[in-house]
């Protein structure tokens, strides 16, 4: 059977893409393609893998890309393998030989393609401390890759919590990374930030702002304000972070917001964002 | 190594989809690939490809064409052309406007 129009697009787009000898210029076009079709190339990447797993760095992150932000929800189980299996091939020659710049490019690219599949969890936590540590390639294309695994882990080993914080200390003004050191490893300084972030969010909200200017002039409203600080729980994205950090570390979590309220006495509004959310943890201010 | 142009081979891949047996997605996907290529195409190719992309466009319903993409690659002095580009946008916002009547007499 002769296959669809489609189909023929697609396979013709693949086969330039998969072409070491392509030029700038027609890679473009088959991306074209290719970003329209995300379920067919990831039904060929699942059936072939290894021809695009054998490609070079700057291919692999051409290819990434290509693939939607979103992780895949479909199982990838032969894809998985295959790539689990050139990071490990990659991580041996690192390991090896800790300036090669091909394996570490290659290895870093590798695991930046995973969280857009679905697949990170799978990784240990010393190789991807190893690999994301590396200060040779940017780390920025792998938070991603650190969120999803931070979320698949039943507990998050020191080694990844350490990670995480010299990655913090390196970046300011990174809600992603903010967001993911505040429960992987709450602290005053990551509560302080989160509590901020939140602030932002809410600036230019009507009830808010009102409400803001009453803090900051030291006024409580019970029955105005009541409305606002259940939203502080109930609709934060940041206020579930909080929640992940307490069910994560404890007291540890607690600590670092009653520290942070402590640090803030200068700033009313992200005082109340604080208390509120120490309240909600059960750690009433 | 590939030679010659990959936008130019899909765009005549895609001009295939004019062909009455084809179904209606693949000639979906084939227009709106074929429209974001057209300004990878040097200039006469473009040119000589431009009216069967505009036949194959032609095809979709008048909802489905993608005539925004297709806009910037028609020449600005080509009456014709431009002109069936406005006819297929007013075409649109009348289905526009009839769907939304129909929604408010329900």
């Amino acid at each position: 059977m002769e296959a669809s129009i489609t189909g023929r697009l697609v396979a013709h787009a693949l086969e330039t893409l998969l072409d070491p000898g392509t030029s700038a210029e027609n890679l473009t076009a088959a991306e074209v393609v290719l970003r329209k079709s995300q379920d067919r190339l990831l039904d060929t990447m699942e059936t072939v893998p290894k021809a695009f797993i054998a490609m070079a760095p700057d291919r692999l992150a051409r290819l990434r890309r290509l693939l939607s932000s979103t992780p895949a929800t479909r199982p990838l189980p032969v894809l998985a393998t295959a790539l689990h299996g050139a990071f490990d091939a990659e991580f041996q020659r690192l390991r090896a030989d800790s300036s090669d710049i091909l394996a570490i490019r290659r290895a870093h690219e590798i695991l930046a393609l995973m969280p857009r599949l679905g697949i990170a969890a799978r990784m240990s936590a010393s190789d991807l401390a190893f690999v994301i540590g590396n200060e040779d390639c940017d780390v920025h294309e792998l938070y991603p890759l650190l969120e999803e695994w931070c979320r698949a882990a039943a507990e998050i080993p020191a080694c990844i919590v350490n990670l995480v914080e010299v990655l913090r200390e390196c970046e300011d003004d990174s809600p992603r990374l903010d967001k993911l050191a505040a429960w992987v490893a709450p602290s005053a300084q990551g509560m302080t930030d989160l509590a901020g972030w939140e602030n932002g969010l809410r600036c230019g909200e009507k009830d808010w702002d009102e409400a803001s200017a009453r803090w900051v002039a030291g006024v409580a409203d019970t029955v105005d304000d009541a409305p606002i600080l259940k939203a502080l729980v109930d609709w934060s994205d940041n206020a579930a972070l909080v929640q992940r950090a307490f069910d994560c570390h404890g007291t540890r979590a607690l600590d670092a917001l009653r520290r942070a309220y402590d640090d803030n006495a200068k700033y009313p509004i992200l005082r109340v964002i604080l208390s509120t959310w120490t309240a909600m943890i059960g750690g009433a201010r | 190594m590939r030679r010659g142009s990959v936008a130019r081979e899909v765009v005549e891949m895609c001009l295939d989809a004019r062909a009455p047996d084809v179904s209606d997605d693949d000639r979906k996907f084939a227009a709106q690939v074929v429209v974001d290529l057209l300004p990878l195409l040097i200039e006469e190719v473009r040119a000589k490809l431009l009216p069967d992309v505009m036949k194959l466009v032609a095809l979709l319903p008048t909802w489905s064409r993608p005539t925004h993409a297709l806009r910037p690659s028609v020449p600005p002095d080509d009456a014709r052309m431009i002109a069936t580009l406005n006819d297929w946008e007013a075409g649109r916002r009348a289905a526009f406007a009839a769907a939304a009547a129909r929604l408010r007499r329900r």
